[in-house]
């Protein structure tokens, strides 16, 4: 009897690893989709990406109080897009015809600001979201396995409708077909009538929308505080990595594998479990240096 | 081009001159110029380690920018050589006992410097050329910043967590100060002395720096910079250059870690930090990428603005993220690039330039700027 | 294989020579042999394939399929530095030189690398025996040595072009492929150009693109007509002002 009670447990800690890993991997799709859209369409790096991620959670946090949960999940990621095409045509416009180095300099000291003005307006220590709408705060039960409906259903499916929408928007739209011309040939974009840098600044909007956004859904679940900028923006480079800069699935794939994996570490070796992406990334560009779904010579 | 270079010797002289000086220009010391640091340190021991701080860093900033500044690949991921150079001493001084996989690895406190030197110039010897072996064929430009900044982590990550044997978030303290041949067995617990002693430390690494920097392989760093193609299609193996970059690079940091540890006696995982290397890309930043003596001006620059900043607000770190932005976008030529512009412009055109577009037009002073690096 | 010519009777030997970008064949199955010395131009409309066919020749570009052999040595898989080592130089279409340093600096480099591997290069310069004076001589061959102080962008384009040849000629090349060295010249420069180009040729082969038809006619010693990723005609200027296929796809109107 013993014995088995143990097995279960096991088999339960490995579920609840696997589905944490599953939600953590959601975020980081979001995230590393955001960036990956600005980096592989602009060729601009946004280490500030991170710190629009922590903001986000920040925005729903103090949002959700006054105008409940679902407007202030929108809000939050939509202030967070607008605030980076704003970010874009005055920090990042100017530097278009340098190196692209320079742009993670200077996003670079961007995030730090945003850091401290985190820190002053909203303190050192961790805030905690408010309760969440009864309808998602329960759990489903299957057997003697629990699913906490938030973090195991519902993030997963806005998750699925938000990629849905940006693989239509990329794939499907004129302005997903002037984005992607305009990234190979910006001449001909541009001869043709089309105003490059506005389809710029919008790309840099969707991007930091889906960080806002990825920022709002991880506030309930995760201690909102203003060292998940930088713990997140290097989390979000690996999964690039590992998945392929400029790729939509690359960042899908990159995304689950890591934090799936990195989450049922934590059932190995715990204090390994920050290794994990790394070691995978390490692994990755041994066996395939651009990336699962990375296209040769994109950043030569 | 008008401007000739200064002979070698003039530029070691000056350095020289600038170690011997620079404790008198701290926070404190009589040459201070900085109106916002007060008189913190009525000259007491406190400025003269700040002097020998701002030393441990311009060498960490000397290795980067050798880096980025002269090869032109940005690592973000400096700070993990530092860390390196930092905690093979600091475990060989103190001493560690741990199991791994069933071995049992001991060692106990042993207090030479010079094999700590050559431990942490060893150990990142070693990583430098296998972490450098396996990026620089698979990576360039900001795919490569990305890279080198995540593998930063990893040595973060395992400072901060094997605590059997770094101590973990506490990192090692008590680490005594080596004992110089022939000197008393304290010698070195004086600021004063251990000014002298890093000072010495450092002149001989910013002179071999000067050396690589200027001698046919400097050359090829700056070709590679330029154009990397070309120098290929000339018949440079150029990976191998990059390579040997990357580990010439990190070795200026491994020093400075080494004297980190014993200036501090103490260290931690922070070392490691995305924060340092953030640090030391700003001091190059901010002294002047690709020029020589830029990032130990960097280096003061900065400790100078955090030792005042820090003191009088808590949110001292905005104001070097706001450094970062306006000389990017201002000034990427750094301090000694103005230097450089008024000299070249004079004073007031260059305060023109910067604000008219007209005349930063006319030459892009960011651009030009490695270019005095070249000349026959 | 067949027998095997007499050792290094061509410069370049091509077997099936292909590369596709996306399902498009720039160059297309291509065999052919390039014999040693002379001026050896390519010419072809735009699109026929030319500087594909020299980026794989230098190496710039891995082929789809087939092999490059240069005197009598598989190089497929060679890095272009190799390539550039076994006596393989090449300029680009569009200007490919060291913009930021100087002119002096820039063929000071393309010298040295002679040295890469034979000498300490932590050492100064002066213990590399004639590099100043090599490149001094590069200099005055390629007209530049008043200007050789100053940075390489500042020079004309025509100066610029001409700087790229001196960087090629640096290594001693037995192989030049220069990819339209004449593009975007001026009257004065393009005869300066091609009387340094004749100045240089002997006891070299020179592979050449061009637009400049006049020109091509002139200094060529068999020209070779690509046309969509394939040779449509090999033979002396004559030959092929005299050849029907070429007149019809290519030289139209000239002939």
């Amino acid at each position: 009897m013993g014995h088995l009670a143990e097995s279960a447990g096991v088999l339960h800690n490995v579920s609840d690893q696997f589905f944490n890993g599953v939600t953590l991997g959601m975020l980081y799709i979001l995230v590393a989709l955001g960036l990956n859209i600005i980096l592989g369409l602009m060729g601009v790096i946004n280490f500030s990406h991170g710190a629009f991620f922590m903001l986000g959670a920040y925005m729903a946090f103090t949002l959700a109080p006054h105008v409940g949960f679902w407007p202030s999940m929108f809000l939050a990621a939509l202030i967070i897009g607008a605030f980076g095409m704003l970010f874009e045509s005055t920090l990042i416009r100017p530097l278009y015809r340098r190196i692209p180095e320079y742009t993670l300099l200077l996003t670079y000291g961007t995030a730090m600001i945003f850091e401290q003005i985190v820190r002053r307006v909203w303190g050192d220590d961790a805030v905690r979201y408010p309760n969440l709408p009864n309808y998602l705060s329960g759990s489903i039960e299957l057997g003697s396995f629990q699913f906490p409906i938030y973090k195991d259903v519902f993030l997963v499916l806005i998750t699925v409708l938000i990629l849905a929408g940006v693989w239509l928007l990329v794939n499907k739209t004129n302005i997903g077909m002037i984005i992607r011309a305009g990234t190979r040939d910006a001449e001909m974009v541009k001869i043709l009538g089309i105003n490059m840098p506005v389809m710029f600044t919008l790309v840099f909007g969707i991007g930091s929308f889906m960080a806002g956004l990825a920022g709002a859904l991880a506030a309930p679940v995760y201690a909102i505080i203003p060292s998940l900028a930088s713990q997140w923006i290097i989390l979000t480079f690996v999964v690039v990595i590992v998945g392929g800069i400029g790729s939509f699935w690359g960042a899908i794939v990159g995304g689950l594998i890591i934090g799936i994996l990195s989450s049922l570490m934590e059932l190995i070796s715990p204090p390994a479990v920050e290794l994990t992406g790394f070691i995978i990334m390490g692994l990755i560009l041994l066996v395939r240096p651009r990336g699962i779904f990375g296209v040769e010579g994109l950043f030569e | 081009m008008k401007s000739r270079r200064a002979a070698p010797w003039i530029t070691l002289v000056a350095i020289a001159a600038g170690l011997i000086l620079l404790p008198l220009f701290m926070p404190g010391g009589s040459l201070d110029l900085n109106p916002l640091s007060g008189n913190r340190f009525p000259f007491h021991a406190g400025f003269i380690d700040l002097a020998t701080t701002v030393l441990v860093f311009a060498l960490f900033a000397l290795g980067f920018n050798m880096l980025f500044g002269h090869s032109g690949e940005l690592s973000f991921g400096h700070a993990m050589f530092f860390s390196i150079g930092a905690y093979a001493p600091a475990l060989y001084t103190k001493g560690f006992k741990v199991d791994i996989a069933g071995l049992h690895l001991h060692h106990d406190a042993t207090n030479n410097g010079f094999i700590a030197l050559v431990l942490a110039l060893g150990f990142v010897l070693l990583w430098a050329f296998l972490l450098a072996r396996l990026i620089v064929p698979r990576s360039s430009g900001i795919y490569y910043s990305m890279i080198t900044m995540a593998f930063a982590q990893v040595i973060y990550f395992i400072t901060f967590r094997w605590s059997e044997l770094t101590g973990g978030e506490d990192g090692i303290q008590g680490i005594a100060r080596p004992v110089l041949p022939g000197l008393p067995a304290n010698w070195l617990a004086n600021s004063t002395h251990f000014y002298i002693f890093t000072a010495v430390v450092a002149f001989v690494a910013i002179a071999a720096n000067y050396w690589i920097v200027r001698s046919p392989f400097g050359s090829v760093l700056h070709a590679l910079r330029e154009n990397r193609q070309r120098a290929r299609f000339l018949g440079y193996d150029v990976n191998r250059y990059r390579v040997n970059a990357f580990v010439l690079s990190a070795l200026f940091p491994a020093v400075g870690g080494w004297l980190w540890t014993y200036l501090q006696q103490a260290i931690n995982p922070d070392a490691g930090g995305i924060d340092y290397s953030g640090r030391v890309v700003m001091m190059s930043l901010l002294g002047g990428i690709g020029t020589f003596v830029g990032p130990m001006i960097g280096a003061f620059v900065y400790w100078d603005i955090q030792n005042s900043v820090a003191q009088q607000w808590k949110y001292w770190p905005a104001a070097l993220g706001a450094v970062f932005v306006v000389f990017v976008l201002a000034a990427p030529a750094g301090i000694a690039g103005a230097f450089v512009a008024f000299q070249r412009y004079g004073f007031a055109n260059s305060i023109r330039r910067l604000f008219s577009r007209e005349a930063r037009l006319e030459t892009d002073l960011a651009e030009e700027l490695p270019a005095r690096e070249g000349g026959p | 294989m067949s027998v095997a010519a007499p050792a290094a009777s061509y410069a370049f030997k091509t077997t099936n020579l292909t590369r596709s970008f996306a399902g498009f064949k720039a160059v297309n199955d291509v065999s052919i042999e390039i014999p040693r010395g002379g001026v050896r131009t390519i010419i072809g409309p735009n699109g026929a394939g030319k500087t594909t066919f020299f980026n794989l020749l230098s190496g710039l570009l891995p082929p789809s399929n087939g092999h490059v052999f240069f005197e009598e040595r598989d190089i497929t898989d060679l890095d272009p530095y190799r390539r550039a080592r076994l006596g393989i130089a090449r300029s680009f279409q569009i200007t490919n030189i060291f913009n930021k340093l100087t002119v002096y600096e820039n063929v000071r480099l393309a010298v040295q690398a002679n040295y890469d591997g034979k000498a300490n290069f932590f050492l100064p310069t002066r213990r590399m025996g004639d590099l100043h004076a090599r490149t001094a001589e590069i200099l005055r061959d390629i007209g530049l040595f008043d200007v050789s102080g100053g940075l390489a962008e500042n020079l004309s384009h025509g100066d610029q072009r001409r700087l790229e040849i001196g960087l090629v000629l640096a290594r001693d090349p037995q192989v030049l492929l220069l990819d339209e060295p004449l593009a975007g010249m001026s009257p004065t420069e393009t005869h300066a150009t091609v009387e340094l180009i004749q100045r240089i040729s002997p006891g070299r082969t020179i592979l050449l693109v061009e637009h400049d038809i006049d020109v091509v006619m002139s200094i060529s010693t068999t020209i070779t007509v690509m046309q969509t990723g394939q040779i449509l005609a090999v033979g002396t200027p004559d030959e092929i002002r005299a050849n029907e296929a070429v007149q019809r796809a290519y030289l139209g109107g000239l002939a």
